[in-house]
């Protein structure tokens, strides 16, 4: 094997950072010469040999299949223990409903009582509270969603309160990652104060702070592009 | 327009983390050739490599809401699956390699060589891991270094040994018609005093 008498493919891994007189003594030596050749060699051979069994491998079908099935368990096993942020204002409209169909029972019930046994507003939340069913226990486990969602400055977004640390991060971001963002802003019709690409040092995605005439909010988003509708979270910011 | 893929990867692990059921998934499809391919090179056997693929998403899938977005989510996946390939190599029973089974085609028959699947699989668990990414997936020694999780000089002398191992391994090595006087004495005894040259302790930077 010959080659490029000008290239040594040990020069980048045999070579690198060997003293210059060292290099000066094998450029003169026959010997050194030599071997570095037979290096050379073995180096282009072994290249090659690589190469070989270099490229794409497909998945077996059998283990795709596998994989599959494994993420589907994991799926499942986390829609027991996590509700999914776009699923959780489900049980909160099924909170809700209950809550409602009690207080116009209570407001049915309560002045025929007597007085000093609560609002029918107390009465309502316990009764909700009381409301048999796992998804009113899964809500109180989402992060104030409910109250966060009355506070969010889009009173169409679906999207629950941003979590505290995103939030106290939030109070504090001005400027930042470039024009990540101005697609929230330009859609809200606000100016874009700032962002932060990702969102946290435990978050993926990005946080986007906007400014209107309502003051300010806070935005958790997918990516930098992301609109009010893809928002992870929202909160207003005081 | 789409995305480029670095930004939908974390588009679709951001996704994945809030709850999607689908976003995953995609994201697995997108490089499972490439995971499985780390995987099959770095444990040979395909069972070992299966099982290691899988543990490594399932990890993944466990560990998205911690990803800090440092590097990109390729990387982080590559990591996992090194990482879990790794481990279970550590875990193996070693069995010991008899010198006197492995062919040497530069004295016995020039036209047999080891498999270089074979060779590989002589190599120690890190030096194989470098050599599998960077010589055999592309990746760059940057990268590569971010997906082991050590400094670049570490992958770069990892490869240089595994090379070496390697070709000692592999080349069919037939001597030229040199006048050097290593060569002329047996070219066997020339190539091991040069490998051992190449490992000792401080060669390698």
């Amino acid at each position: 094997m010959s080659g490029d008498p000008g290239v040594h493919p040990t020069d980048e891994h045999l070579w690198a950072g060997t003293d210059a007189d060292v290099l000066a003594h094998v450029d003169g030596c026959e010997a050194c010469r030599g071997h570095r050749q037979d290096l050379d060699d073995q180096q282009r051979v072994v290249t090659a040999r690589l190469a070989e069994v270099a490229g794409p491998v497909p998945v077996p079908t059998e283990l795709q299949q596998r994989i599959a099935r494994t993420l589907a368990e994991e799926a499942a096993q986390r829609s027991e223990v996590v509700v999914p942020l776009h699923r959780r204002s489900r049980p909160l409209l099924i909170a809700a409903a209950a809550a409602a169909v009690v207080v116009v029972g209570v407001g049915i019930v309560v002045p025929q009582l007597p007085s000093g046994t609560g609002s029918a507003d107390e009465q309502a939340v316990v009764a909700a509270e009381d409301a048999p069913g796992g998804d009113v226990q899964a809500d109180r486990d989402a992060p104030a969603a409910g109250a966060d969602l009355a506070e969010a400055p889009e009173a169409g977004s679906s999207a629950p309160a941003l979590p505290p640390d995103l939030l106290a991060a939030a109070q504090e971001l001005s400027g930042g990652a470039g024009g990540c963002g101005r697609s929230l802003a330009t859609e809200l019709g606000a100016t874009l104060v700032g962002s932060r690409e990702p969102a946290g040092a435990d978050r993926v995605g990005v946080l986007v702070v906007v400014e209107d005439p309502g003051g300010r909010s806070a935005w958790w988003l997918p990516t930098c592009r992301s609109t009010a509708t893809d928002a992870f979270g929202v909160s207003a910011l005081r | 327009m789409t995305p480029p893929v670095g930004e939908d990867d974390r588009r679709l692990l951001a996704e994945h983390v809030a709850g999607s059921p689908d976003a995953f998934p995609t994201l697995v499809r997108r490089y499972q050739d490439r995971l499985w391919a780390v995987a099959l090179r770095t444990l040979r056997d395909p069972d070992d490599a299966a099982d290691a693929l899988q543990d490594a998403l399932v990890k993944a899938y466990r560990a998205a809401p911690g990803f800090r977005g440092e590097s990109a989510v390729s990387t982080w996946l590559h990591r996992i699956v090194v990482n879990s390939c790794l481990d279970l190599l550590r875990r193996r029973v070693p069995v010991p390699v008899d010198p006197t089974e492995v062919p040497d085609a530069r004295v016995e028959d020039p036209v047999a060589r080891l498999d270089v699947a074979e060779a590989l699989a002589q190599l120690p668990p890190e030096q194989r891991a470098a050599i599998v990414l960077v010589e055999l997936q592309g990746f760059s020694v940057d990268d590569a270094a971010a997906v082991l999780g050590v400094p670049n000089g570490t992958v770069k002398s990892r490869c240089f040994r595994g090379r070496a191992r390697l070709a000692e391994l592999l080349v069919d090595y037939a001597p030229r018609g040199s006048t050097h006087a290593s060569r002329t004495s047996g070219n066997q005894a020339g190539v091991r005093d040069v490998s051992s040259e190449q490992t000792r302790p401080g060669r390698d930077r």
